[in-house]
């Protein structure tokens, strides 16, 4: 756990300065078809200094967390602010003062004995290898990463966090009809330790069981129907969604870079059936998978809404671009490692529950598609968005068909969601993988089932 | 300590704590950078860090730690670490490190850090963009001086060490006009004098001005099936599924290649050749060392069509039955063809010019679906209206099957020519 050493040095700032203690811990294990081709851990931390001179940034960091490598960041922070001062000369106001924030101390500080990954994932490898003994292959990957930060900022208190997330992954992959390999994953992250949270493995079986199903419906699959089409989002799906197609062109620096968003708050963007936050750490009464109580500037974190009820109602923020928008700082200046700047990031995104049921949905529907898996997605600043659809059925007269190969569906974020007419009362959140803004870092999202209509790829 | 010192005390510790077999590589960096935001300077920054990372083999048992401090503290920390992990590993008789061939070291001369340079040339950049290209927005730019002083080491004897600078820049954009807008690219190069406005290295100027011919996008009506243009901003995306999905080490040891039976036999048109080159043509900083232990070399990974070799580590070799090559994806480039680019959209009836693709990860069996974006229809030999919303569809080995030309022209970003490929048979879909 990371001592406070960075407090007295507050009396040093000359001008607004942001220092932060940092240490990502992460441990993973792969095992590919039982061979254990990865078993390492890894450790990065350091400390930072940014400061802001005149409508600049200056920003230091080195790997030591003494009390001499702090005084040569904040140095070297002052230096490279001056320098960019110097020549741009923009002259600007100072960052907005914002609420001084509480000195949280962390929940624990942990770190994950190797050998519980490596039992684990080798109990859920000898699961599927025995039960599974037709598969072409399989990967089980097992992970955590601990994120500690400690910081202490001009106008506020800084913040201590930690949060920790586990993963487990389990690809498999079986022989198609026409003989290429059809693979599927399932991805389970969660907000946690990894020896609590997959302190039972077996808990796991059922979900790869039904994995194992659908690849099976897979590998028997058709190539979906290019075009637009009725479709039903899984909320893992209507996630990526909030995130991708929203979320990004919301995210302030982006609306300066010229996102769509920018023409269009206070704009009717969705369907009256949708609503969308940008949760802090709560909903609902529940801590939400990446909680985030200030932010890397000392900004305590609040709840953003983005739409509410079909209409686009504000952007998230850092302070800089808070000053330049007129807003206030909404707690969403996040950097992933210590050597990283903050950026404007997401946090926990969602399209906020409906009361639709799924099967109403699917019943809905004549000819279309049920989408439930997806691998990636990747929005544009004109808000069009794609999306890697891994598993899905066709939906022919209200009734699922036969399951579709791999794809990759289309839109326009904002046509596309005022084609939304259900919204599901389904409420998932999902925390795998990394979002990527020139840093990667983690976030969570939420979605519902959603009945929308979209651009299929296919053949 | 020096790397060289670090990798050799952290050697030793594992020796003294029991390794059979060991390796440790240790890189001292300073990296310098330049940040624009929304068109306008926002931040520099600096940063030092030394990247350590170390493996013990004990019983045929494997641990790997990677730590960005080297102090002996940190080093014996990180042994201890090794050795437990490897202590609860399941043996593996695959495992060790590589074999002695040839020590190296690399020394590359020819640019000294100057941020003041390196902020002229991008603020020279972000004027010319103005000047000739006004409706265009620089969302995010990084320019940066990276300097690293490296070695790898290992109980076998091996010993690389290498000593580099380098200049790079990245830039993301999209032109405006009211409320329209052109999809957001990017693009970026590594060079090692600044002695050349940006705008002029690799693709940027073409992407930037497609970037602005791009306002009034459409869709194309239907679908149809027709020839793909893959330019030297996109090819990378063929490449990468080459590389991932078929040759290299977990598509073999998993079985899943679709060419795991098919050295040695043709598996594209005989235009299509993939190298692995660290001295190839427009190669400015190319990777030397694999991770696990090897000079990299020239390698021909397809020739002429036929499938020369695989991209197997030392353990994907040994798991596999195959030969060890390098098992590295840097510096991969195809050769140049015979015909010119005009000569190639001139004899396609219908297709894309694609200068980004933007889909899910590609299937096992090399199916591929992307949204084709910064592109444009091709009809009747000319390349015509900017397009959105159109989905492509094509499997990535039918397609370098389907090669109706590569380009003799070729452009690089730094890490290698690459040329411009031309492919029928994908499924162009539109609203």
């Amino acid at each position: 756990m990371l001592k406070d050493i960075l407090t007295p040095m507050k009396r040093s700032f000359r001008e607004y300065t942001e220092l932060r203690a940092q240490e990502n811990t992460s441990a993973s294990v792969a095992f590919v078809k039982g061979n254990l081709v990865s078993n390492s851990r890894s450790t990065t931390g350091g400390v930072s200094a940014r400061v802001y001179k005149g409508g600049v940034f200056g920003f230091a960091s080195a790997p030591e967390y003494d009390e001499d490598s702090l005084r040569a960041c904040i140095a070297s922070a002052e230096r490279n602010a001056v320098f960019l001062d110097g020549k741009v000369k923009k002259g600007l106001a100072p960052l907005p003062r914002v609420a001084e924030g509480e000195l949280r101390p962390p929940i624990r500080s942990h770190e994950v004995p190797q050998k519980i990954l490596v039992d684990t994932a080798a109990e859920i490898d000898a699961y599927v290898a025995k039960k599974y003994p037709d598969l072409l292959s399989r990967t089980v990957y097992a992970s955590e990463l601990n994120i500690e930060k400690l910081s202490t900022v001009s106008g506020s208190s800084g913040v201590h966090s930690f949060v920790p997330r586990s993963q487990l992954y389990v690809i498999m992959t079986a022989e198609a009809k026409d003989g290429s390999p059809c693979e599927i994953l399932l991805a389970d992250a969660n907000n946690g330790l990894f020896d609590e949270i997959y302190a039972d493995p077996s808990r796991l079986f059922p979900r790869i069981d039904l994995y194992y199903d659908r690849l099976r419906d897979k590998c028997e699959g058709v190539y979906a129907e290019a075009g637009v089409r009725d479709v039903v989002f899984s909320p893992l799906l209507t996630g990526m969604l909030s995130h991708e197609a929203v979320g990004h062109t919301v995210e302030a620096d982006l609306v300066l870079g010229g996102s769509v968003a920018g023409h269009n708050l206070g704009k009717t963007v969705a369907a009256e059936k949708v609503s969308m936050v940008d949760f802090a750490h709560h909903y609902g009464g529940e801590e939400l998978p990446i909680p985030v109580y200030a932010d890397d500037e000392g900004t305590p974190a609040g709840d953003v809404l983005l739409i509410d009820h079909g209409v686009l109602k504000g952007f998230m923020h850092d302070k800089k671009s808070a000053m330049h928008f007129g807003a206030e700082p909404t707690g969403n200046a996040r950097a992933f490692a210590f050597s990283d700047e903050p950026l404007i990031r997401m946090r926990n995104t969602a399209v906020l529950p409906g009361k639709e049921k799924l099967p109403d949905m699917i019943a809905s529907i004549e000819d279309g598609y049920y989408l439930i898996e997806t691998n990636n997605g990747q929005a544009d600043t004109t808000g069009e968005f794609m999306f890697g659809v891994t598993m899905g059925y066709e939906i022919k007269n209200g009734a699922l068909g036969r399951a579709i190969r791999d794809t990759t569906i289309s839109g326009v974020a904002f046509d596309m969601l005022k084609t939304v007419t259900m919204v599901g009362d389904d409420l998932e959140w999902c925390c795998s993988g990394m979002c990527g803004k020139k840093q990667p870092i983690p976030v969570s999202m939420g979605g519902v089932s959603l009945k929308c209509r979209v651009n299929v790829g296919g053949r | 300590m020096d790397t060289r010192e670090i990798a050799r005390y952290a050697l030793d510790a594992l020796k003294a704590a029991g390794a059979d077999e060991a390796w440790a590589s240790a890189k001292k960096v300073r990296l310098d950078e330049l940040n624009v935001l929304s068109g306008e300077m926002n931040l520099m920054r600096t940063v030092y860090t030394t990247d350590f990372a170390l493996k013990a083999v004990k019983d045929q048992k494997k641990g790997v730690v990677m730590l960005n401090r080297a102090e002996k503290k940190d080093i014996e920390e990180a042994v201890k670490d090794a050795m437990a992990a490897a202590e609860n590993a399941p043996a593996d008789p695959c495992e060790g490190v590589s074999e002695m061939i040839r020590n190296a070291s690399f020394t590359n001369e020819g640019s000294e850090g100057d941020m003041e340079a390196l902020y002229d040339r991008m603020t020279e950049f972000l004027t010319d963009v103005k000047e000739k290209y006004p409706s265009v927005v620089i969302e995010e730019m990084t320019g940066k001086y990276y300097t690293e002083e490296s070695t790898y080491q290992n109980s076998n004897g091996v010993d690389f060490h290498e000593e580099d600078g380098i200049y790079g820049f990245s830039v993301t954009f999209s032109a405006h006009e009211g409320e329209k807008a052109s999809s957001f690219n990017y693009t970026g190069a590594s060079f090692r004098k600044t002695d050349r406005p940006l705008l002029s290295i690799g693709m940027t100027e073409d992407l930037i001005r497609e970037s602005t011919e791009s306002l009034d996008a459409g869709s194309v009506d239907g679908k149809f099936t027709g020839t793909v243009v893959l330019t030297p901003a996109s090819i990378g995306d063929l490449i990468g599924t080459i590389c991932g999905n078929f040759l290299s080490d977990d598509a073999l040891i998993e079985g899943t290649s679709i060419w795991k039976d098919k050295l040695g036999e043709k598996v594209a048109s005989e235009e299509f050749s993939l190298t692995i080159d660290p001295e190839g043509p427009g190669v400015v900083s190319p990777y030397r060392f694999t991770v696990d232990g090897y000079l990299i070399e020239r390698l021909p990974l397809i020739e002429k069509g036929v499938l020369k070799n695989f991209m197997l580590s030392r353990y994907g070799a040994k798991k596999t039955g195959g030969k060890r090559t390098f098992a590295d994806s840097s510096n991969l480039l195809v050769s140049p063809g015979e015909k010119s680019l005009e000569e190639i959209i001139g004899g396609i009836e219908r297709g894309v010019y694609v200068e980004r693709l933007s889909g899910g990860a590609p299937s096992a069996n090399g199916d591929l679906t992307a949204v084709a974006k910064n592109s444009f229809l091709i009809e009747n030999g000319r390349i015509g209206k900017a397009l959105n919303e159109t989905m492509l569809s094509f499997n990535v080995a039918d397609a370098i099957q389907n090669v109706v030309g590569i380009s003799r022209e070729t452009r690089s970003d730094g890490s290698g020519d690459e040329p411009w490929i031309a492919f029928d048979g994908a499924t162009v879909s539109g609203k």
